[in-house]
């Protein structure tokens, strides 16, 4: 998830969370507010209408106890219990109750009927409602218990009437103090209907009976009252003698906030109610409120958390672009922020690491191209030594191949020719013969130039491996192939003490013998010759030098003396011009250096080296 | 209201099992059948059997608990008079399942014209009956089992009627005159009302009541009664006034419709008739309560030219039932007192029944733990 949408989230759940928490409180405390408000109120609307419904009664109950008591009423009654129907006196009072009294009262006192009950047998006597004389209401409450005591029998079912009643009886006394008679009347009603009006808009109330019939029209049940039964739960609640107030569906099964509330009084159920969606409007109005809030809250933390993540995340996108840019090889980017903050810094750490880079890389860059250069060159270098070392076995091999392959031809020459010589001595003449000794003479010197070759190209080829030598023991081995030259000549040859070494023995005496020899050779007449053989001991070599007391060489031929064939005296010395060449290939074979300090006439010194080594890179 | 646990699942069971009890019939008939066929088809047919046997068993076992193992106990029910409104519990207790709830597999026996709903019980062609308390209590002066278990209709809806334009407004007017009420429910509460009134029922000419009141429309009868449930409301549809004289109004107090069952029963079987009696009073609470509902569970039963009735007759019957007093069939001592005192007051009891045995409230008491509502 990108940085942004992170910190927006974060920064929404932060400031959603306590506004949802504070919102949800608020909402709940809200709402229990209101809904005990409102339970409250219909709780006691409720109380207030059961008071009125008690007020009502009374009021109804207190009328008819006017009525009974009344002098007149009670003179006429007393006429229509003791006489017959036939009796003028019975029809004047009959005639007077219903005149004078009934019927100027009923509308008044608000009942549908009125009528007198003979104490003796519960006969209606004299009625309002002509039809229902003659009947007998005995087995009536509001009959019996109207005989002792003023009583309102609550809503019932009254058969003959096919309706609800509610009815009250109260005794009629005569003169001497006899219940003569119940004075009843059936109760309108209706008025109940006035009575539980007058409440806001939203408000219903109405009375059930035990019957469950309604006993008042409900706000929403015109014509309900007495007519419809209703069988809701707020209702048998109430009808089983309890008060309450809860959540209900309504007689339309609409929820509703319903109190209900049992009126002993009336033995009826005074149901309050108001439409749950009514009274929960300023509920769902603060829930609305707190809603938007909480929105409005979620919406400026949203965009206080874009506002900081961009703040964070621009530079650090900047860098992101910069490390692209450098990833791809732009060195010369710069990300160049003006940001004081830590990724300001680590901005410009980041530019400031670019450059060293930069820096670091052109370095680099050269280096690398040195050693290349480098690299190659000693590739050149080694291709060229390779091809040296090539081209020298290859004239090794040469060497050796063209000096012994030359012997075979150059011995048939020296044969025949010699066979010549001696076969046909007689036969030839004396510049002849001459001829034939100068060829034999040259091909006895090819035979030594040959013999020379061989022996140089030997060198190379026919090595022995390095050993441990004394060279006290090379040193007497030479003088011992010298020894004829030595005594011949009358060399005096000294030596200093000779160390061991580790070299070919072979090679090493005829490099001896060579020098030795050399300098036993180039000697002017007469001067006998004197040879000294030192060492000198260095660290990595050892350095022998052969002294001598002959003619010397013009340091200018130094070099050209160690180069085969090359002689400086053809004739006054013998010799192939192999030897000093042969002593060289010998010197490096072993790793060493040779070389001549020398005057004309003065002497000179050969001085060659030989590495130490020890026995284990012997060979190398 | 008193409710049986899995009221729901019961009902499904006794579905189930009566589903299962027909299959075997079928297959029962088929083999019968099938006699002339070969053995090897029998034999097969008696596997099949035998595989849905085990198959019902596994099924019961499966769905269990209550009643595990037991069948439906079949229980038939007399009714007064023809499916009507007038029964509407009953029908509703079979409709919801409160029957099945209670393991009752309910017959429910229309009565009519000729059918003595006692006798049929007393004979045991069936296990309950309906029937007008009175004649509850005249059967049990002359010695026959029945006990009295609930009273549906606590006021009688019985009513005697006269044309509007006669000018009989009440019984003193009858004297003279033609009531047809004769060799019928009618015929007890007319004599009593009259003779507790004083007037001499030979000083009214009676006549046998008539169902189709051709006699009372024909003015060849004066007076006549209708419940006023029933056809007082299709004589009124019908454009009739009459004049309504209402036995309560002179002292004839009688409870109508009333649940009896036999000694025997109650002896032998008194949770079954507990759990009869719990289902069938669901059944009216509910009825009372939805009365729309109830009527349109009545139509299924009641005879086409009924049917269009049972919504008003449901409604009417409402207060008769649901009196506001006690629970849904209470029955008080007081009212079996009156009933019995009047009755021998007016001779139609030669002698006073010992009440005990008339009606027990012992299964009211059990099923609603008391009187009041």
């Amino acid at each position: 998830m990108r940085l942004t949408t992170r910190l927006v989230i974060f920064f929404v759940i932060i400031a959603i969370i306590p506004a949802a928490i504070v919102g949800y409180f608020a909402y709940e405390n809200g709402r229990r507010t209101i809904q005990d408000e409102v339970m409250n109120h219909l709780v006691s609307v409720s109380s207030h209408k059961e008071a009125m419904f008690n007020d009502w009664v009374l009021d109804k109950n207190r009328s008819l106890m006017q009525l009974a008591a009344h002098p007149l009423m009670r003179e006429y009654t007393t006429a229509l219990v003791a006489r017959e129907k036939t009796d003028p006196d019975y029809q004047i009072a009959y005639r007077s109750i219903l005149n004078e009294q009934f019927n100027p009262a009923i509308e008044e006192i608000g009942f549908l009927e009125l009528f007198i009950l003979r104490a003796d047998d519960g006969l209606i006597l004299l009625s309002t409602d002509g039809g229902q004389e003659g009947k007998y209401r005995e087995n009536q409450p509001y009959f019996i218990e109207g005989k002792e005591n003023a009583f309102v029998q609550n809503t019932y079912y009254s058969v003959t009437r096919q309706t609800l009643a509610m009815t009250i009886g109260t005794p009629m006394i005569d003169v001497e103090g006899n219940v003569i008679a119940v004075l009843a009347g059936h109760v309108d009603l209706s008025d109940l209907s006035e009575l539980m009006t007058g409440l806001s808009q939203t408000e219903d109330a109405y009375l059930v009976s035990t019957l469950n019939f309604f006993v008042t029209d409900p706000k929403f049940g015109n014509g309900y009252a007495l007519a419809r039964t209703v069988f809701t739960d707020s209702v048998q609640a109430g009808l089983a003698g309890n008060n309450g107030v809860g959540f209900y569906n309504d007689y339309r099964g609409v929820p509703v906030i319903a109190a209900y509330r049992w009126i002993p009084a009336g033995e009826l159920c005074l149901i309050t109610e108001v439409e749950r969606a009514e009274a929960f409007t300023a509920i769902v109005n603060l829930r609305w409120t707190i809603f938007a809030i909480s929105l409005a809250v979620a919406l400026f933390a949203a965009l206080c958390g874009y506002l900081v993540a961009r703040t964070v995340t621009k530079p650090v996108r900047e860098l992101v672009a910069g490390t692209e840019q450098i990833g791809k090889g732009n060195l010369k980017y710069r990300v160049a922020t003006a940001a004081k903050d830590e990724i300001g810094e680590l901005s410009r750490a980041f530019d400031r690491m670019t450059g060293r880079l930069t820096e670091a890389l052109v370095s680099r860059d050269e280096l690398a191209k040195e050693i290349t250069e480098r690299k190659r060159a000693e590739r050149e270098l080694k291709e060229t030594v390779k091809e040296l070392e090539r081209s020298n076995a290859d004239l090794g091999q040469f060497a050796y191949v063209a000096s012994h392959d030359l012997q075979e031809p150059l011995r048939m020459v020296a044969s025949y020719t010699q066979l010549l010589g001696m076969r046909y001595k007689d036969k030839l003449d004396d510049d002849a013969l001459d001829f034939i000794n100068y060829a034999m003479g040259g091909a006895k010197r090819m035979q030594q130039l040959i013999d020379g070759l061989l022996l140089y190209s030997r060198v190379g080829t026919r090595g022995k491996s390095f050993k441990p030598t004394d060279c006290e023991t090379v040193l007497q081995a030479s003088l011992a192939n010298l020894d004829v030259a030595i005594r011949e000549s009358g060399t005096t040859v000294t030596h200093d003490r000779l160390p061991s070494v580790i070299a070919d023995e072979g090679q090493l005496i005829a490099l001896l013998q060579n020098l030795i020899g050399n300098a036993i050779k180039f000697q002017e007449k007469g001067k006998l010759p004197r040879i000294h053989v030192s060492v000198q001991k260095n660290q990595d070599e050892l350095t022998f030098s052969v002294k001598d007391n002959g003619i010397g060489i013009d340091p200018k031929y130094s070099e050209r003396i160690f180069v085969i064939f090359q002689r400086l005296h053809s004739d006054e010395y013998p010799g192939t011009g192999a030897g000093l060449a042969i002593a060289k290939k010998i010197v490096e074979r072993h790793g060493g250096r040779i070389w001549v300090e020398s005057k004309l006439g003065k002497g000179s010194t050969f001085y060659f080296t030989i590495p130490r080594r020890t026995q284990k890179n012997a060979n190398n | 209201m008193v409710m049986s646990p899995g009221g729901k699942f019961e009902y499904m069971k006794a579905r189930v099992i009566n589903r299962v009890i027909l299959c075997l019939g079928t297959v029962d008939r088929r083999m019968r059948s099938m006699d002339h066929l070969s053995g090897e088809m029998i034999t097969k047919t008696i596997a099949w059997t035998v595989v849905l046997l085990l198959l019902s068993v596994g099924l019961l076992a499966v769905c269990t608990p209550q009643w595990a193992g037991k069948s439906l106990d079949e229980v038939s029910v007399q009714l007064k008079w023809l499916h009507q409104a007038e029964f509407a519990g009953f029908y509703v207790a079979q409709e919801k399942g409160y029957y099945a709830e209670e393991n009752i597999g309910p017959t429910l026996l229309p009565g009519g014209l000729g059918v003595d709903s006692l006798a049929r019980v007393i004979n045991g062609k069936a296990d309950f009956g309906v029937a007008a308390p009175e004649q509850i209590l005249v059967r049990r002066s002359q010695g026959e089992p029945i006990v009295a278990i609930a009273t549906i209709y606590r006021y009688n809806p019985l009513v005697f009627i006269a044309m509007e334009d006669s000018g009989i407004k009440q019984p003193s007017d009858f004297i003279g005159y033609t009531a047809a009420v004769g060799a019928s429910d009618g015929e007890l509460q007319f004599a009593a009302m009259m003779r507790k009134l004083g007037f001499d029922t030979s000083r009214v000419n009676i006549m046998p009541f008539d169902l189709h009141y051709a006699g009372f429309y024909g003015g060849v009868a004066d007076i006549t009664y209708v419940y006023s449930t029933v056809d007082l409301i299709s004589m009124r549809e019908q454009g009739y006034m009459v004049n309504l004289i209402w036995p309560d109004d002179y002292g004839i107090h009688m409870y109508s419709d009333t649940l009896f069952t036999t000694e025997a029963m109650i002896a032998q079987n008194p949770d079954l008739v507990t759990r009869f009696l719990r289902a069938t009073l669901r059944g009216w609470n509910q009825a009372v309560e939805d009365p729309e509902t109830a009527a349109a569970i009545t139509k299924k039963h009641a005879i086409a030219a009924y049917a269009e009735f049972q919504n008003e007759m449901m409604k009417s019957s409402v207060p008769f039932i649901h009196t506001g007093e006690d629970h849904i069939g209470w029955m008080s001592a007081e009212a079996w007192e009156q009933m019995h005192g009047l009755l021998l007051e007016q001779g139609i009891l030669a002698q006073p029944v010992d009440l005990q045995g008339v009606y027990t409230t012992e299964f009211l008491e059990k099923i609603y733990g008391g009187g009041r509502g």
